[in-house]
């Protein structure tokens, strides 16, 4: 079947907001990403653990800021080329 | 003849070529200043006056067999201790590292080794050039600033730093992956390079983050390091992010004319970090200086250089420390300070994606960078925005992502710089009301350290900033 834009947009005005809240992380999809941060290589003990996951979070905030920035399609820059 | 232990590398090199100064009284004159001030400044810690002397006593005897290796040859200097040192315990200011002693020297030993510098000894960071400031809790106490042992003297090239600026040695090797050169160079009141990223190898450097890291010279003078900068520089066949390219002489660039050259300043951005009163001042009497040599002065804005602390220092340095600590921070958690510990495993709650987004900003923000550099020859900025004692605000910052009220405010002005790989200079540029150094920054074009080299010695012909001691020392 053809994909009609029409038809499609149509859909999601129906659905309303019901797509996008699905595709933010529910706090069940978010532990399972969290599961697979490099800091779980650490096996601290959890008060060690709880104390540290406090202690990070202006730094996620940071990292968090990078999502405002227009990166879509700019090729990572981490193969620093030295003439 | 002025006190031997605050004479340029220049003028001691010259000293030593006429014969009328020899290493090792040279060597001599700082062992023993060492004895008598750095209980108070705790810069060293591994001091290596028994190999000081031997290699002090090998250079009289060969310069005075008429061979003069170069400029360096008999000029007392220090390693940062993250520096490998072939037979020198090296720390990295951590127990982790308490008892290392290096088989091999690293690739920027065996090259100031090769051109003839003493080696003093290893000093002070705070741990593993990363645990944000020192404290008295640490493995090694922290350094003291000189000008007022009450304040920081910045990090995490602090030993370095310090020991230069209170006449313990005559240059220094420090390591920068967000300003670890030049904000303690601008704190203490002396010069401070980071190169190219590539420019100088870093084989032998215990490894904290791959693609910010830089090793540079902390002089008194911008023609030290344009000297020391000479001889570290150069291919290094073990780290692959090194550069082949030219090394220009450079100490012998140092008069290019200044004439027409274009200064970029961006008001924007300073707008958006927030400056203490007393660094403005300093600021704009330097861009003053700089439009009476013939410069032309215009404004620049980078548009997305307020995102660049977020991605070098906290996304890219932050992963790259976690992983280059992995196997210690698991193994050997008991030996890392709590700060260290803390400040480095942190990062290991950021993920693949947070690292490859900083990477994409790299990319985006250098561009921008690249693209000001076709308008402009030198990007003037502060090095830091306050001075370790804090001050009166001129503006208390726009931006919350890198104003006062964040960490990484104090990295502001460099870690940008660690990002695009661009090299950057810190000299020094007045002092604030209560007598604390400040410093101003110039960024130049990837392997064009000679140009902004040129208008740091040129500032320093008319300028005496760099010439002021500290007074309790005296």
């Amino acid at each position: 079947m053809r994909f009609n834009r029409r038809k499609f947009a149509k859909r999601l005005a129906i659905l309303g907001a019901a797509p996008m809240a699905a595709a933010r992380p529910t706090p069940a999809a978010r532990d399972a990403e969290s599961e697979c941060l490099p800091i779980h290589e650490l096996k601290l003990p959890p008060d060690v653990f709880a104390d540290l996951k406090s202690y990070a979070r202006p730094v996620l905030a940071q990292a968090r800021y990078l999502e405002q920035l227009p990166l879509q399609g700019v090729e990572p820059g981490f193969v620093f080329v030295p003439r | 003849m002025q006190d031997l232990c605050y004479l340029t590398i220049a003028e001691a090199a010259g000293l030593i070529r006429s014969r009328k100064l020899s290493p090792v009284e040279l060597t001599k004159a700082h062992l023993d200043r060492i004895a008598k001030v750095d209980p108070l400044l705790r810069s060293f810690i591994t001091l290596t006056a028994d190999v000081a002397m031997r290699q002090a006593e090998e250079a009289t005897q060969e310069i005075a067999a008429g061979k003069i290796r170069s400029p360096l040859h008999g000029i007392p200097i220090t390693y940062k201790d993250v520096i490998a040192t072939a037979g020198i315990r090296t720390t990295a200011a951590s127990r982790v590292y308490e008892h290392w002693v290096p088989e091999t020297d690293a690739h920027v030993v065996v090259k100031l080794r090769t051109a003839g510098a003493i080696t003093l000894g290893k000093v002070h960071l705070s741990e593993f050039a990363f645990a944000g400031g020192a404290t008295e809790a640490d493995f090694v106490k922290p350094a003291r600033n000189p000008w007022n042992t009450k304040y920081s003297p910045g990090g995490s090239s602090s030993g370095s730093a310090v020991g230069v600026a209170a006449g313990l040695a005559m240059g220094s090797v420090g390591s920068d992956s967000g300003g670890s050169i030049r904000i303690p160079a601008a704190y203490c009141g002396v010069t401070g390079l980071k190169p190219t990223y590539g420019r100088v190898g870093r084989t032998g450097e215990i490894p904290f983050s791959y693609s910010v890291g830089h090793l540079g010279p902390i002089t008194r003078t911008v023609e030290d390091a344009a000297i020391m900068l000479e001889y570290l520089a150069g291919f290094d066949p073990g780290d692959r992010a090194s550069s082949k390219a030219e090394v220009p002489p450079f100490s012998r660039l140092l008069g290019h004319s200044l004439r027409g050259a274009r200064i970029g300043i961006s008001p924007s951005y300073m707008d958006a970090v927030g400056n203490e009163e007393d660094l403005m001042s300093a600021f704009e009497s330097c861009v003053r200086v700089f439009r009476s040599f013939g410069c032309t002065v215009r404004e620049v804005v980078v548009p997305h250089l307020n995102y660049a602390c977020a991605a070098s220092y906290n996304c890219i340095m932050r992963i790259e420390g976690f992983r280059a600590h992995l196997e210690n921070l698991r193994d050997k958690r008991s030996l890392y300070g709590r700060g260290a510990f803390r400040n480095i495993a942190r990062g290991g709650f950021l993920s693949s994606v947070d690292y490859l987004r900083g990477q994409q900003a790299r990319s985006l923000i250098s561009g921008e960078l690249s693209k000001i550099f076709e308008g402009i020859d030198i990007l003037l900025m502060p090095t830091t925005p306050t001075t370790p004692s804090g001050g009166a605000y001129r503006s208390k910052g726009t931006d919350p992502k890198i104003n006062r009220t964040s960490f990484t405010h104090e990295a502001a002005y460099t870690s940008p710089f660690n990002l695009t790989g661009s090299p950057a200079l810190s000299v020094p540029c007045g002092f604030n009301s209560i007598g604390l150094p400040i410093g101003i920054q110039l960024i130049g074009r990837a392997f064009e350290e000679q140009l902004i080299l040129a208008a740091g010695h040129q500032y320093q012909q008319v300028t005496d900033w760099h010439r002021r001691r500290p007074q309790l020392l005296s």
